[in-house]
């Protein structure tokens, strides 16, 4: 069992390194069009992908349950699936460029669950059930597309900029957008930092987290860590970006639009149906479809905000920009969904193993 | 002349919308004529179900622990599985019996399967969590019983029909011949105009194409 582990460990860090290297080598295909070397690229980002599936593959047979239970597994889950999806995307349409920002975020995200990394361990009474793999892949999936939303509506507001000749707006964009991650990610660091005293409800078994003076200064340390970095970050992307030859390297703003739609228009159901899969779960497990936890009340803010997005669109012919920046805005609702909730409040999708 | 596809992609969106009535309903139903209540069971001991002239017996609560490590170190233990083996009465008479677990209550109806089906009339014993007190374990059940259930399953299969028939739009083309030759076409859609606008270029131009070559 431990050789396992450690295999899986092993295996784990090579998909690391090659998501890594593939981020320099996509960003550089961004800058320099260079087919060649891009080819390198994509036969690593196989290569890493094969890695990581192995590992999760290991980690599904030492464990005795599919990887989804905890943050390292989830989260690395999540990566493998990005990964997954842009290869298949890029196989069949002609979408290299993009990997320039989701190769980079696969990478990020990957690189979290490692930070979170914990031995394998069998799953908490409450999710012994065959729901946990359809409640999780389903949910999983609609994140994914949400994800490429945001993408394609981020640079929908970067090309409109750029076409407009507007230089200044551009470097705005880039610069608001990573500080904002950036700040996310720095509290969601900070927290970890923090390491809070964990208290169980003895009826219940909800563990909570008991935070202390000490440990907000940390979240609120990360926090401006991350402002500042995702700042720097955003200046040097923005003043990259900021140059008229761009525009001719990203999609055309109709492609953009309408795949920033499909994302949603398809992750919209697939939410849907995670959450009804939740509430038939929860009142096998529990007797109740629905118990206002924090995760159950913000996926429905989620749902109801790319329902506002939907409706929008479809009935107020909403287009372009404005609906843009609610797909950017909905990866915000999504990643504070899918981490803020398990990190900040408690609950029985905290991911907590009871002491 | 015309010409349409998804005729009923207009029901999608009242199908769906009506989904959220019948959810609403069933849970003002499960709210009101249910109820759901916490029930501490000892070991071995009998106790009333809430609203009922039935009785629960506990035959033994039994759980298997994993150890939590710490690196190398055990620093203590947390339940991998815990169950009661439980048994339903009525005056004395045994209704059912099961071993139940946190993901597999006990779900008990006096009525066929049909009525059950439509009355949703179950009760249901969830093994909700444990503790431990000085005479050994004490079980702790979720006692339920939801009216409206099947109501909020028509609900759930509303919503899910409902929004995946929303991306097959209802499209309409017509064409009509004037007495000069010319064809007018028209074309209607309720939804995802931009790819609508291009399969009608499309159209439009093929139909230009092909009558081209048949005029010359």
């Amino acid at each position: 069992m431990d050789s396992i582990t450690k295999i899986e460990e092993v295996l784990f860090i090579a998909a690391l390194i090659s998501y890594l290297v593939c981020s320099g080598i996509y960003i550089w295909y961004l800058i320099s069009r260079n087919e060649k070397f891009v080819r390198v690229g994509t036969m690593l980002l196989y290569m890493g992908l094969l890695a990581q599936t192995v590992a999760l593959g290991l980690r599904w047979y030492s464990s005795g349950h599919a990887p989804m239970s905890d943050l390292y597994e989830s989260l690395s889950l999540f990566g493998w699936g990005i990964i997954l999806f842009f290869l298949i995307a890029q196989h069949f349409y002609p979408v290299k460029a993009a990997g320039a920002l989701v190769v980079p975020t696969a990478f990020l995200i990957t690189s979290i669950a490692g930070v979170f990394y914990k031995g394998p361990e069998p799953l908490v009474p409450a999710l012994q059930s065959y729901w946990l793999w359809i409640h999780v892949t389903i949910a999983m999936l609609s994140y994914g597309l949400f994800t490429l939303s945001f993408g394609a509506g981020f640079f929908y507001i970067v090309q409109e900029y750029l076409l407009k000749k507007n230089y200044r707006n551009v470097l705005y964009t880039f610069l608001i957008l990573l500080s904002i991650l950036g700040l996310a990610l720095g509290f969601w660091a900070g927290s970890w930092w923090a390491e809070p005293a964990k208290v169980m409800d003895s009826v219940t078994q909800i563990v909570s987290n008991d935070y202390a003076t000490s440990d907000y200064l940390k979240i609120l340390g990360g926090g401006v860590i991350g402002l500042v970095v995702g700042c720097l970050l955003g200046f040097l992307a923005g003043k990259g970006a900021s140059k008229p030859g761009f525009s001719s390297r990203l999609p055309s703003l109709d492609v953009l639009d309408e795949v920033s739609y499909r994302g949603i228009a398809f992750g919209f159901p697939l939410l849907t149906i995670g959450i009804i899969t939740g509430a038939i779960w929860a009142d096998q497990a529990w007797g109740r479809w629905w118990g206002w936890d924090p995760k159950e009340t913000w996926s429905l803010i989620t749902w109801l905000f790319y329902g506002a997005y939907l409706h929008t669109r479809l009935t107020m012919g909403w287009r372009g920009r404005h609906s843009a920046i609610i797909a950017v805005i909905g990866l915000i609702v999504v990643l504070f969904t899918y981490l803020g909730v398990n990190l900040f409040l408690s609950g029985l999708h905290s991911y907590a193993v009871p002491a | 002349m015309l010409a349409e596809k998804g005729r009923w992609s207009g029901l999608a969106s009242i199908a769906f919308h009506l989904s959220f009535l019948f959810i609403g309903l069933g849970a003002i139903l499960a709210g009101t004529l249910g109820f759901d209540e916490s029930l501490d069971l000892p070991d071995g001991l009998t106790a009333p179900v809430p609203h009922s002239e039935l009785r629960v017996t506990s035959h033994g609560f039994d759980m298997k622990t994993v150890p939590v490590k710490e690196g190398d170190r055990i620093t203590g233990y947390r339940p991998s599985v815990y169950s009661t083996d439980l048994e339903l009465t009525d005056g004395g008479e045994a209704l059912a019996r099961k071993t139940i677990t946190v993901n597999d209550p006990l779900r008990y109806s006096a009525s066929n399967w049909l009525l059950t089906l439509i009355t949703s009339s179950k009760i249901n014993f969830h093994q909700s969590s444990y503790y431990q007190s000085s005479n050994g374990y004490v079980s702790v059940l979720q006692v339920t019983y939801k009216p409206g259930k099947s109501l909020i399953y028509v609900g759930f299969g509303l919503m899910m029909a409902g929004i995946c028939a929303l991306y097959f739009p209802h499209r309409r083309i017509w064409v009509k011949a004037d007495e000069s030759g010319t064809l007018l076409l028209g074309g209607r859609t309720n939804r995802s105009k931009v790819i609508f606008q291009r399969d009608f270029d499309r159209i439009a131009n093929e139909l230009r194409h092909t009558l081209g070559k048949q005029e010359a």
